[in-house]
C-alpha cells in the first residue's frame, strides 16, 4: 500500500493531489504558511487522514512518495530575503557579478539604475591564486588571504559563501582548498564552489549561478530540515522529493547542496503535467501554455522532452543551471490595454495585478476616476466571462468593464466598445501566439505538429483563437487545472545534469574516444552514486548523452544528442558521421545555414541521469455519452469576429467522459471558463479533460495529425 | 487601398511580429559567428525594409549602426536597379557609398513572393579584418580609404541562388583572416535566410498590400510619437562643441566638431558644417556614419525605448559641409568614424541639446582608448585577431536622478556591447588576464556621478602586433561634466615589460608586443551630472562602503562627513561642511 502525494506550494494556496494504488485521486487545498511552509504541508496531510477517517500516524506510514514543488527559493530572491552571502574570487576579478558583462537592457533609456548584485562589493573578497586555461597553476593559492577573508566574513556575520575562481572548471584544487578552510574557520556557514555547482566556462555565468546557490542554500536547508523533522516525527517512512527547474526531482540531501536547482522551478511542473496528459493520447510533441493573471508561460516539448536552456536571467542576473526553457511574457487577465504615445493600440506588459485588478472587480482606484481596462474586462464585455467567475465567489460589474474600455480606448482608436474589446482580445492573443512562436518556430519546431495544453484560469478563453493564429488543430484543457502542477510533480523522475569540459576537434585524427568515454564514465559513476544514495536501484537509472558542439572557431555551441553503442554503451568512432549530421541539421534549422564538411569542435559533454520513480495510476471515468445537453445551464450573448451571437452555457462540473458539443459555446468550470468559438468542437476524454478541435474533422483525425 | 481604413489591431499585430523577427535574425548572427566581434561583443545590427526601402524594424545591438542600415540598402538597390532577382544576395561596405566604415560589411537579401520583390532583409556586422595593413581594419597611418582596407561596391554573393565564387574569393583572399571573414559572411547569409523564412510566413498569411498599408500606419504612428517628444524640447538654436586628441599627423592639436542645433516645433536640424576641416588620417567620419550618430544622439533624449523605424528618422535633418571632418571628400580615410567620431559628435550634440531639455540630458560616456592585437596564437596553432572589447569598459554618464552604469562602454556602445569573458578570451587568444575589475576615482563626480571605470591588466604569452586606437589621452578629450558635474581624468595605457620597465602607449600608434609584456589601462568612467555637493549623502556612503571612494574623498569631493568609527554619515557636520564649501565656491566666483 502506498499513497503518492504531489504538492504545489503556491504563494497563497498549496494544492495537493493524493493518489492510491488503485489509481483513485483526490484533491486538497490549504493556505500556504509563508513563515514555515512545512506547517501548511503538514496541515494538508492531516486533512487527508481526517477525510479517510484514519489516525494521522496510520495514514502517514502508508505514504510512499511526497513530491513537492517549492517557490521558497524563488520568493527569497524576489523579496530580497536571501542569506547574507559572501563571494570569494580570484584577485583582480572582483566585480564580474556587478558588471554583468556590461549590458544594459534598453540602450537609449538613461533613467534606470544599474541593478545591485546579491553580494555587495565589500563582501566580494579576493584571494591571490591563478590557474590558466589548461588548468596549470600559474600562481599558487595564498592561504593567508583565505584566513583574512574568513575573518572579514565572521565579523560581518555572513551566512553563506560562494567560491568562484578563474578557470576552476579546469582545475578544482584551489576552490576546494578555499572551501575547506572557510568551513573550518566559519563552522555552520553554507559554502559552495562553482566547480561543484556548474563546472563550465565563462566566469560571470558560472559565478552568478554559484552566488544564487549560496544565497538560497541556507533558506532551502532550513526549510527542508524543518519539513523532514516534522514528517519524521509523524512517522513518515517514504521519500520526499523536491522539484528542480530542469523538470526533474531531487532528494532533500541533494537539494541542500544544489539549492539553485530549485530556483524558478515553479513553472517547470506545468510542462511535466502536459507530458502526462499528452502521452495518454499518444502525443509526444506538446506546447504547454499557462495564462494567469499577469503572465503567460509557453514551453515546447519535443518527443516527450521539454526544451532545456542555460540562459535564464533572474532579476537581471544569470542563472545558467539547465532549466526547462519556458518563454514567459507579461500577458494575462490583468494585462492593461492602452494607447501608446505613438497612438498604437497595445496590451500589456503592464498589469493591473490583483489590486486594483481589472476594472470590473470594482476595487478602489487610486489614480484617476476610472480603472484601466484589462484583458479580463474585454472578456466580460465580449460575454466570454460571466458572473460565475471563481465559482461565483467574486462579484463582477460588467458596466465598469464597458466604461473603462469606452473612456480609455474608444475615442482614441475610433472604435466602438465591442470592437475595442475584441481588439484587446485579438492583440493579447497575438502576443501570446508570438511567445509560442519564440518557444517553437524560433527553435526550429513546427507548432502545427503539436498538441496545445492550455492551463491557468484565463487560458481556455483564448486557446482556440491562438490555435487559429498558429494553425494548431488540437487543444487539451485539463478538467482541474488547480492541481495541474501537483500532478506534474508526481509523474516526474529524479533527474540530475552533469557536464565535463572536453575540448577537441571532431576529426578522426583528433578524436579522443578514450577521453570522451572517460568523461561519460566519470559522470555516470558520479550520477550512479548520487542516485543510489537517493534510493534508486541501478536498473532504474537511465542515461542521456549529449555534446556541446560548434563549428571550429564559433563562440556558441548547440547541444547535440550523442548515440552510444547498443552493445558496449560506449561512444564508438564510427558514429562520428552521425554526430556531424545531427549538428549540421540543427544548425540549418536554427540559423539558416550549415557548413557541410566544415570542421566541428567539441566543447563539453553532458550527461543527464534519470532515476525512474514509480508513477501513480489514474483511473478512467465512466462514459457519460455523447449528448452534453444535460449540462446546459443557460445561455448568453457573445461577440466573436465582428458579430453578436447567442450561445449555450454549460456547467462544467456536470460534464465528463465522451460528452461532446459544437461551438459556439461556453463551459464554466469553478476555476476557468472555456470558450468554444464557431468552427470549433469539443469532446471530453477518458479522464474528463476537454479536447478542442476544428469542426468537420474527427478527434481521431486531429490526433493522427500530431502523432509522429 | 489608401481610402480604406487600416485595421489598428492588425497593425499592432504586425508591428510586434516584425520587431520579434529582426531580433531572431540578429540572434542567428550572434550564435553562429566565428569572430568574437559578432559573437561575444555583438557589434552587429539587422533590419527589415519594404519594397520602397523604408525601414520597418531593426535590432541595433550596436547603437551606432542604428540609422545606417537605410542608407546601405538604398545604395545597394540603386546600384543594381533593374538587375535584382530572386535568390540574389548582396554585399557592400563602401564608406563613400554611405556605409559606416569598411570593416562593417552589409549583407542584404531581397525577398520575393510570387515573383515580386516585396521586402528586404539586411544584416551588418564588423568583420575581424578587411585587408590593408591595419589590425582588424585599424591603421593609424592610413591616409586614404584604400589604406583603410578593401572597398566592396555593392556586389552579388549569390546570383539567383548560386554562390558567386569569384566574389567570395575576391573578398576573402584580400583579408588577412580569410577563413574567419568567409565564416562570418556565411553567418550573415544564414541570418538573412532566417529573416526571409519569417517574412514569407507573414506574407503567406496577410497579403502584401494589407501589410504595406499597416506599415504606413506603423511608421506614421512612430513619426507622430517622435514629433510629440521633440515638441517637448524648448524651441531655439543651441550650440555645443567637442574635440578629440588630434589628427595623428599634427600631434597635440585638437580636432573639433561643432554642432548648431535648431529645434522648431517638432523638427530638429543638426548643423555640423562649422566642424574642423577633414584630416589626413583615419580620423574622419563619412556622411553615412555622421547621419547615424546625429539620429542616435537625438534618440538619447527620448523617453524610454524608442522605436527606430523610417518614421523616427523623418523629423531629423542633418546639415554638413563637404570637406569637413564630418563629411570628407573622397578618398579620405574614415576607419575611426564608428568610435572616436561617434563619441565626439554625440557629445557635441548632447552638450548643445542639454539646455533644450535639461531633465533628459545625459553627461557623456568615458572615451575609449581601444587595444587591438593580432598575430599567431600558439595555443590554437592558428592566426588570431582581437579587438579587445574589455578596453571598452568605460562608464556611462550621469543624468538627472540616476548615476551612470559601470562598464556600460563608450558612447557608441551604450551598454549594448557585451564585455568579453576572460576565460573565453584566454582560450582563443595568447593572453592571461590578471585584472579586469572596477576602479573608483576615475568617474566624473556629481550629484549623479558617472559610471565607475574598469581597470585592466593583461599579459601576452606570445609575440604579437598591437595598435592603440581612439582618444581620451588629452585633457580636452575627456567627457565634460554638465550642470556642475565633473569630468574623469584622461586615460594612459602603458606596457609593463618583463624587466619591469614601463612604456606609455601613445594613442593611435602601432606597437609590438613581446612575449611576457603586460598591457595595462585604467579606463575612463562617465562624466557627472549636477553639483557633487548636492549628492545624496547616503549615495556617497554607499560608494565608500563599496570601496569606490575613500572617507577623505567623500569629505573633499562631496562635502560628506563620515564617522570612521560608526561608518555613518555625520549629518550636522556634513551640512556645515557643504555650506562652507558652497560659500567658498561663491566667493571664488566673485
Amino acid at each position: 500500500m502506498g499513497f503518492k502525494i504531489g504538492i504545489d506550494v503556491g504563494g497563497t494556496f498549496s494544492d495537493f493531489l493524493l493518489t492510491d494504488d488503485e489509481g483513485n485521486s483526490e484533491i486538497y487545498k490549504t493556505l500556504t504558511t509563508p513563515e514555515d511552509p512545512s506547517i501548511g504541508v503538514l496541515n494538508g496531510l492531516r486533512m487527508m487522514s481526517k477525510a479517510r477517517n484514519l489516525k494521522f500516524s496510520d495514514f502517514i506510514k502508508d505514504v510512499s512518495i511526497i513530491s513537492h514543488g517549492t517557490t521558497i527559493t524563488t520568493n527569497a530572491v524576489l523579496t530580497g530575503d536571501t542569506a547574507k552571502t559572501g563571494l570569494v574570487t580570484t584577485k583582480g576579478h572582483r566585480d564580474w557579478l556587478q558588471t554583468r558583462r556590461g549590458l544594459k537592457p534598453y540602450c537609449y533609456d538613461s533613467k534606470i539604475n544599474a541593478p545591485e548584485p546579491l553580494v555587495p562589493r565589500r563582501l566580494r573578497q579576493v584571494v591571490e591564486e591563478r590557474v590558466n586555461y589548461k588548468g596549470d597553476v600559474l600562481l599558487p593559492l595564498k592561504e593567508e588571504d583565505i584566513y583574512k577573508v574568513a575573518a572579514k566574513f565572521r565579523e560581518e556575520n555572513v551566512d553563506a559563501v560562494a567560491v568562484c575562481l578563474v578557470f576552476s572548471f579546469q582545475n578544482t584544487t584551489h576552490e576546494e582548498r578555499v572551501k575547506q578552510i572557510l568551513e573550518q574557520e566559519l563552522p555552520g556557514t553554507y559554502v559552495c564552489t562553482s566547480s561543484e555547482v556548474l563546472p563550465e566556462v565563462r566566469i560571470y555565468e558560472r559565478g552568478s549561478t554559484t552566488v544564487f546557490n549560496a544565497a538560497v542554500g541556507p533558506v532551502l536547508r532550513k526549510y527542508i530540515k524543518s519539513a523532514l523533522e516534522r514528517l519524521a516525527e509523524s512517522g513518515f517512512k517514504g521519500v520526499l522529493l523536491i522539484m528542480q527547474s530542469n523538470g526533474g526531482m531531487m532528494t532533500p540531501e541533494v537539494a541542500m547542496d544544489f539549492a539553485v536547482n530549485s530556483l524558478n522551478s515553479g513553472p517547470a511542473a506545468g510542462p511535466k503535467a502536459g507530458i502526462l496528459l499528452g502521452e495518454r493520447h499518444g502525443c509526444k510533441n506538446i506546447l504547454t501554455v499557462d495564462m494567469g493573471g499577469t503572465s503567460f508561460d509557453a514551453c515546447m516539448i519535443r518527443n516527450g522532452e521539454p526544451e532545456i536552456t542555460t540562459e535564464l536571467d533572474v532579476g537581471m542576473f544569470r542563472m545558467a543551471a539547465p532549466s526547462i526553457a519556458i518563454h514567459s511574457i507579461g500577458a494575462g487577465g490583468g494585462s492593461i490595454a492602452w494607447v501608446d504615445h505613438e497612438g498604437m493600440f497595445r496590451v500589456g506588459p503592464k498589469s493591473a495585478g490583483a489590486d486594483p485588478g481589472p476594472a470590473c472587480y470594482d476595487r478602489e482606484c487610486l489614480f484617476g476616476d476610472v480603472n484601466e481596462p484589462t484583458v479580463t474586462d474585454a472578456n466580460v464585455v465580449l460575454g466570454y466571462l460571466g458572473d460565475y467567475f471563481h465559482g461565483a465567489e467574486m462579484q463582477i460589474y460588467p458596466e465598469l468593464a464597458r466604461n473603462a474600455i469606452k473612456d480609455k480606448l474608444c475615442q482614441k482608436l475610433g472604435l466602438n466598445t465591442e470592437d475595442a474589446a475584441y481588439g484587446i482580445y485579438k492583440i493579447v492573443n497575438t502576443n501570446m501566439a508570438q511567445a509560442m512562436r519564440v518557444a517553437s518556430v524560433n527553435k526550429g519546431y513546427d507548432p502545427r505538429g503539436a498538441l496545445m495544453v492550455s492551463a491557468g484560469g484565463a487560458g481556455p478563453m483564448h486557446a482556440c483563437a491562438i490555435a487559429d493564429e498558429l494553425e494548431m488543430t488540437l487543444i487539451l484543457v485539463p478538467k482541474i487545472s488547480s492541481v495541474f502542477c501537483a500532478a506534474g510533480m508526481l509523474i516526474s523522475d529524479i533527474k540530475h545534469d552533469f557536464v565535463r569540459v572536453a575540448h577537441m576537434i571532431l576529426l578522426p585524427e583528433y578524436l579522443d574516444v578514450d577521453l570522451i568515454n572517460k568523461c561519460f564514465d566519470d559522470m555516470k559513476a558520479e550520477a550512479t552514486k548520487v542516485l543510489t544514495q537517493e534510493g534508486i536501484a541501478e536498473k532504474d537509472i537511465v542515461f542521456e548523452y549529449s555534446a556541446d558542439i560548434r563549428y571550429e572557431g564559433q563562440f556558441n555551441e548547440i547541444t547535440t544528442p550523442v548515440t552510444m553503442s547498443y552493445i558496449t554503451e560506449k561512444f564508438e568512432k564510427d558514429t562520428l558521421p552521425l554526430l556531424h549530421q545531427n549538428f549540421n541539421k540543427r544548425h540549418n534549422v536554427l540559423y539558416g545555414y550549415s557548413l557541410e564538411g566544415f570542421t566541428q569542435e567539441l566543447m563539453s559533454l553532458r550527461l543527464t541521469a534519470v532515476g525512474k520513480v514509480e508513477k501513480p495510476k489514474f483511473v478512467e471515468s465512466p462514459s457519460k455519452g455523447k449528448d452534453a445537453s444535460g449540462a446546459i445551464k443557460g445561455q448568453r450573448d457573445i461577440y466573436y469576429e465582428k458579430s453578436w451571437m447567442t450561445v449555450p452555457v454549460y456547467d462544467g462540473p456536470k460534464m465528463g467522459h465522451d460528452n461532446s458539443l459544437i461551438g459556439p459555446a461556453i463551459i464554466e468550470e469553478p476555476t476557468t471558463t472555456i470558450l468554444v468559438p464557431p468552427k470549433w468542437q469539443l469532446t471530453c476524454d477518458r479522464y474528463d479533460n476537454y479536447m478542442l478541435y476544428p469542426e468537420g474533422i474527427s478527434l481521431e483525425y486531429a490526433l493522427s495529425k500530431i502523432r509522429d | 487601398m489608401t481610402t480604406q481604413k487600416v485595421d489598428p489591431i492588425l497593425t499592432a499585430v504586425l508591428d510586434s511580429r516584425f520587431n520579434a523577427l529582426v531580433e531572431q535574425v540578429a540572434g542567428a548572427m550572434v550564435r553562429t559567428s566565428m569572430s568574437p566581434i559578432f559573437a561575444e561583443a555583438r557589434d552587429i545590427s539587422t533590419g527589415l525594409f519594404d519594397a520602397k526601402l523604408r525601414l520597418i524594424a531593426q535590432k541595433d545591438y550596436l547603437p551606432i549602426l542604428a540609422a545606417n542600415l537605410p542608407l546601405a540598402i538604398q545604395v545597394i538597390a540603386e546600384y543594381w536597379n533593374g538587375d535584382i532577382h530572386e535568390g540574389d544576395i548582396f554585399v557592400h561596405n563602401d564608406a563613400y557609398g554611405k556605409n559606416s566604415h569598411q570593416p562593417d560589411i552589409n549583407v542584404a537579401k531581397p525577398i520575393f513572393h510570387r515573383g515580386k520583390l516585396v521586402f528586404w532583409v539586411i544584416t551588418k556586422g564588423h568583420h575581424i579584418d578587411i585587408g590593408g595593413k591595419g589590425l582588424c581594419g585599424y591603421d593609424p597611418t592610413a591616409q586614404t580609404c584604400w589604406d583603410d582596407g578593401l572597398i566592396i561596391k555593392p556586389s552579388k554573393l549569390y546570383v539567383e541562388g548560386k554562390r558567386n565564387k569569384s566574389v567570395w574569393d575576391l573578398i576573402t583572399q584580400n583579408t588577412k583572416l580569410p577563413f574567419m571573414v568567409e565564416a562570418d559572411l556565411n553567418c550573415q547569409v544564414g541570418a538573412c535566410i532566417v529573416g526571409e523564412r519569417g517574412m514569407l510566413e507573414v506574407v503567406e498569411k496577410y497579403d502584401v498590400d494589407t501589410i504595406n498599408a499597416c506599415l504606413d500606419e506603423i511608421m506614421n504612428h512612430t513619426e507622430q510619437g517622435f514629433r510629440d517628444m521633440i515638441g517637448e524640447f524648448k524651441d531655439g538654436v543651441y550650440y555645443g562643441e567637442k574635440a578629440f586628441d588630434d589628427d595623428i599627423v599634427n600631434r597635440g592639436k585638437p580636432v573639433t566638431v561643432r554642432a548648431k542645433i535648431t529645434v522648431k516645433g517638432s523638427d530638429i536640424t543638426i548643423d555640423l558644417s562649422e566642424s574642423d576641416p577633414q584630416v589626413p588620417s583615419y580620423m574622419n567620419s563619412g556622411w553615412g556614419n555622421t547621419y547615424s550618430v546625429a539620429a542616435m544622439a537625438v534618440f538619447y533624449f527620448m523617453a524610454g525605448d524608442v522605436k527606430r523605424n523610417d518614421g523616427a528618422l523623418r523629423p531629423i535633418k542633418l546639415i554638413t559641409k563637404k570637406g569637413t571632418c564630418v563629411d570628407p571628400e573622397f578618398p579620405a580615410a574614415v576607419t575611426m568614424c564608428t568610435c572616436t567620431f561617434t563619441e565626439t559628435i554625440l557629445e557635441a550634440v548632447l552638450l548643445a541639446l542639454k539646455d533644450a531639455r535639461p531633465e533628459w540630458s545625459t553627461a557623456a560616456h568615458g572615451k575609449m582608448s581601444l587595444h587591438i592585437a593580432a598575430g599567431f596564437n600558439p595555443r590554437t596553432n592558428r592566426p588570431f585577431a582581437l579587438i579587445d572589447f574589455v578596453t571598452c569598459g568605460n562608464g556611462s554618464g550621469g543624468t538627472d536622478g540616476y548615476d551612470g552604469w559601470p562598464q556600460a562602454g563608450p558612447g557608441h556602445c551604450m551598454g549594448q556591447l557585451r564585455s568579453p569573458d576572460p576565460e573565453v578570451m584566454e582560450l582563443c587568444s595568447p593572453q592571461t588576464v590578471w585584472r579586469n575589475e572596477l576602479i573608483g576615482g576615475r568617474e566624473g563626480y556629481g550629484k549623479y556621478r558617472g559610471g565607475i571605470a574598469t581597470s585592466y591588466k593583461v599579459e601576452y604569452t606570445a609575440n604579437v602586433a598591437a595598435v592603440e586606437c581612439g582618444q581620451g589621452h588629452a585633457p580636452w578629450a575627456v567627457p565634460t561634466g554638465i550642470f556642475g558635474g565633473g569630468s574623469p581624468p584622461p586615460s594612459s595605457p602603458r606596457v609593463i615589460h618583463k624587466d619591469g620597465t614601463v612604456t606609455p602607449i601613445q594613442i593611435n600608434t602601432f606597437w609590438d608586443v613581446k612575449e611576457g609584456d603586460i598591457y595595462e589601462q585604467d579606463m575612463q568612467g562617465g562624466a557627472g551630472w549636477g553639483d557633487p555637493l548636492e549628492r545624496d549623502p547616503q549615495h556617497v556612503l554607499k560608494d565608500v562602503d563599496d570601496e569606490f571612494l575613500t572617507i577623505d574623498g567623500a569629505r573633499d569631493i562631496y562635502g560628506v562627513v563620515i564617522d570612521p568609527e560608526t561608518g555613518k554619515v555625520d549629518e550636522v557636520a556634513t551640512k556645515n561642511l557643504r555650506q562652507e564649501k558652497a560659500e567658498a565656491a561663491a566667493t571664488k566666483e566673485q
